[in-house]
């Protein structure tokens, strides 16, 4: 009669469910409600989420917008200090243009990512917490702006993990927070 | 002998009975469900080989292999594993769940053959493709992002295999096509209802590897200027994830069809079986979607409706299925008076000496708690910047793929090898060892990858990350959970050969089978329907999973809230 | 599978919708690419030129 690979005989929509198994759907889709309101709740009113505006930009036109940054931007050993509050990374096999830049904690940036070539992965790290990290994919015709605030000065690295080729695994650059 | 393998002793009609399930088998699904299996088997070889070489590399104290030689291995071991044997054995599963379990005829079975022969030639070609795959070509991996240029011949065996497995699909779409015209007002069986789920799924998903890979092909021949890479990543999971989401379709109704045949389970609640499965043909292949959470281009709005399968509606599925099918086991059980009156006595009674049982009960648990749990968090949004491209990623499809649904499979050959090719199992004592050994080791491995990924961000395909050129900064404080996975994977491609060894001598040098009928299936059962027993034993288990994952969940968003803010 | 089939109009609609699955096929694809296809086609059209 309830055999899986037997037809089920009758009118099988109203045969009994055991208050056990109801129980268990009601408290699942309980969870499933916390989880999707949890997501939302996090977009509107959390502190991390993987948002910001994006263009469309040629990859040529992408490099000339890191140059001009890269010309203005003072340079010191550690790095490049950006101009104003935007930060303009370039990736490109097998380098992150822009990179090493240096920034202050406690201010918030707008980090311009994109690629000249093929997809990347801009992988970033928190050198002395490793386990503090976030991934986004960074595309070529597409320019994504990502505000950022870094709250704990240090050394924080980026390496790519999207595959890109030969020399992927060679693709670091770092972020020094001051 | 491959011929007298696959052949069977029909009736003049081309009809079997098999005394143990008392299914009516027509040899014109019999014979494609055997060639389908028997291959997928060949491809669970090739990828454990290759899987062996990519650990023994990710063990970086080992260091195996080059980075050239790592991203070639790495490619081979992602499509025999995730695609040919997972797809081949999904086709026979179709086989099975239709034509078999509805003692069919199974129509165009010579579309069967064109389809099993295309699929075979297309992946001959993909492997071909691979192997020869020079600069400036780059391995595809999996993905093949595009606009990095893998070989034409790839594109072109991508193509032609999912054209394959579309004409080895249509004979069971044909069959169920006469079921339901020659029985209008018959329920199909749930386990023919799953299978035409996971056919619908894979539909989707093979539509979707159409759209993105014939423009792409195209592309990589000149004929097309441009390819829009958040366009390709769009497009591409749609058969990226939809491929794993009919691994997930095909698992759970082999799990049905398993805890029935060698423990005694029956289906609780048609209904609310059936209304899973109906849940996961509406959503289940929005998850694409996770694989671009961290993506500009796609809106917030459409990433978290399409991650959450449309606000969790295919998580609801599964934990409807993960309720009802221990359930099914418990009150069937029960219902037969095995293991007496006790929480958990009909568990422990169950026949986890049958590697056709034990692979099956621990897909179930270790699919659960190792991907199912791991799949929802990284899916989310905002956790999932935490993890995207790391080797958690790896972790969790290994937990999904590699442990559950791989065992489930392996199972299910097992009781292929006695009730289709009706052999003897040889080397039994190995046979009962062997599903506890791959999942266990393959389990350890898979933790190991999230622990890499989630505590230190080491990368995903990427052979050396302990060192890296022009930097002091490496992910070396990874190392032992390398080691770790590089000794649990190999001891898990160990288990996976026991299990090739197992099956192949069982096939070769197997006796005949006795109609041996699994002692809980030839017990009487009482006349109380099913759902009138007991299944508090599964609620406990139920909510103890509950609890592990809202722990989990705790924890990933705590991570997340300490983390530098980011984000509009 | 010898027992009597019920009539089909004591079959209540739900049953005869679980029944119904080249609709609910038919329905879930269209769903799919109206959800996923089609809503994020519209994110990526609807981005506009920068620089």
């Amino acid at each position: 009669m309830s055999s899986p690979l037997k037809s089920p005989e009758g009118v099988w929509w109203n045969w009994g469910v055991s208050r056990l198994e109801r129980t268990w759907v009601g408290i699942a889709f309980v969870w499933c409600v916390i989880l999707f309101a949890w997501m939302l709740g996090w977009r509107e009113l959390g502190a991390q989420n993987p948002t910001g505006p994006t263009t469309r930009i040629s990859p040529d036109r992408y490099r000339a917008e890191v140059q001009a940054y890269e010309k203005e931007a003072r340079k010191t050993d550690d790095g490049i200090v950006p101009p104003g509050r935007d930060i303009y990374v370039g990736a490109q096999q097998w380098t992150w243009n822009g990179l090493p830049v240096v920034l202050q904690a406690g201010k918030e940036y707008r980090l311009h990512l994109s690629s000249y070539d093929v997809q990347h992965g801009f992988g970033l790290h928190r050198e002395a917490r490793m386990i503090e990290q976030f991934n986004l994919q960074v595309l070529p015709g597409y320019e994504w702006v990502v505000p950022i605030d870094f709250k704990h000065p240090g050394v924080y690295d980026v390496q790519c993990n999207e595959f890109c080729g030969v020399g992927h695994r060679t693709m670091h650059g770092q972020i020094i927070v001051k | 002998m491959a011929i007298g393998l696959l052949e069977g002793s029909y009736g003049p009609d081309g009809f079997r009975t098999c005394e143990v399930t008392g299914l009516k088998i027509h040899r014109s699904a019999e014979v494609p469900a055997k060639m389908f299996g028997l291959t997928a088997v060949v491809a669970l070889i090739l990828g454990g080989i290759a899987a062996l070489l990519v650990a023994l590399t990710r063990w970086e104290a080992v260091g195996l292999l080059q980075p050239t030689q790592f991203y070639k291995y790495l490619s081979l071991h992602a499509w025999n594993l995730l695609i040919f044997w997972m797809v081949f054995m999904e086709v026979a599963i179709l086989y099975v769940g239709g034509p078999m379990v509805l003692g069919r005829k199974m129509p165009g079975s010579k579309l069967a053959r064109l389809g099993w022969t295309v699929m075979v030639v297309s992946a001959v070609l993909i492997e071909y493709a691979i192997w020869t795959t020079t600069y400036p070509d780059q391995q595809p991996l999996l993905t093949s992002y595009a606009p990095l240029k893998s070989s034409p011949l790839f594109y072109l065996g991508v193509n032609t295999f999912i054209l394959g497995t579309v004409v080895s699909a249509l004979p069971f779409f044909a069959c169920i096509w006469q079921e339901k015209n020659e029985h209008p007002g018959r329920t199909l069986p749930l386990v023919s209802f799953g299978a035409f789920v996971t056919g619908i799924i894979a539909v989707e998903a093979l539509l979707g590897g159409l759209i993105t890979y014939v423009p792409t092909f195209l592309w990589r021949i000149g004929v097309v200027g441009h390819i829009d890479a958040s366009w390709y990543r769009q497009m591409y999971w749609i058969i990226g994830h939809g491929s794993q989401q009919i691994n997930l379709a095909a698992m759970i109704t082999v799990w049905y069809f398993m805890t029935h045949l060698t423990a005694g389970a029956e289906v609780v609640s048609e209904k609310v079986s059936r209304g899973a499965f109906i849940l996961y043909l509406f959503f289940i292949n929005l998850g694409a979607a996770h694989h671009l959470m961290a993506d500009p281009a796609v809106s917030a709005g459409w990433r978290m409706w399409n991650t959450s399968y449309a606000m969790y509606g295919a998580v609801l599925a599964s934990l409807i299925h993960a309720f009802a099918i221990p359930a099914g086991l418990e009150a069937g059980r029960r219902r037969r008076g095995l293991g007496g009156d006790s929480w958990f006595g009909w568990l422990k009674t169950a026949p986890w000496h049958d590697p056709g049982f034990s692979a099956t009960a621990l897909s179930i648990i270790l699919f659960g708690f190792l991907g199912g749990i791991t799949g929802v968090l990284m899916g989310q949004m905002q956790l999932n910047t935490m993890r995207h491209n790391t080797l958690a990623v790896p972790g969790h499809f290994h937990g999904t793929v590699a442990v559950g649904t791989t065992l489930a499979f392996m199972g299910l050959v097992y009781y292929v090898v006695r009730l289709l090719f009706r052999k003897e199992w040889v080397l039994d004592r190995l046979a009962r060892l062997q599903p506890y050994l791959y999942g266990i080791a393959m389990s350890i491995a898979a933790m190991a990858m999230m622990e890499a990924g989630i505590v230190y961000g080491v990368p995903r395909r990427d052979p050396i990350t302990t060192s890296i050129p022009g930097t002091s900064f490496s992910f070396s404080a990874a190392s032992p959970m390398l080691e770790v996975l590089g000794i649990a994977a190999s001891v898990a491609v160990l288990a996976g050969a026991i299990f090739v060894l197992v099956t192949v001598a069982s096939l070769l040098f197997g006796e005949e089978a006795e109609a041996r009928v699994p002692v809980p299936l030839a017990i009487e059962r009482s006349d109380r329907s099913v759902h009138g027993f007991s299944m508090r034993g599964t609620l406990a288990m139920g909510l103890f999973f509950l609890v592990v994952f809202a722990l989990f969940y705790g924890m990933d968003w705590m991570w997340l809230s300490r983390l530098w803010t980011f984000g509009t | 599978m010898d027992a009597p089939r019920a009539r089909q109009d004591d079959v209540p609609w739900p049953q005869r919708v679980f029944d119904s699955i080249w609709m609910l096929a038919l329905a879930a694809v269209v769903f799919f690419f109206l959800s996923y296809v089609v809503w994020g086609l519209i994110d990526l059209l609807s981005i506009r030129m920068g620089g």
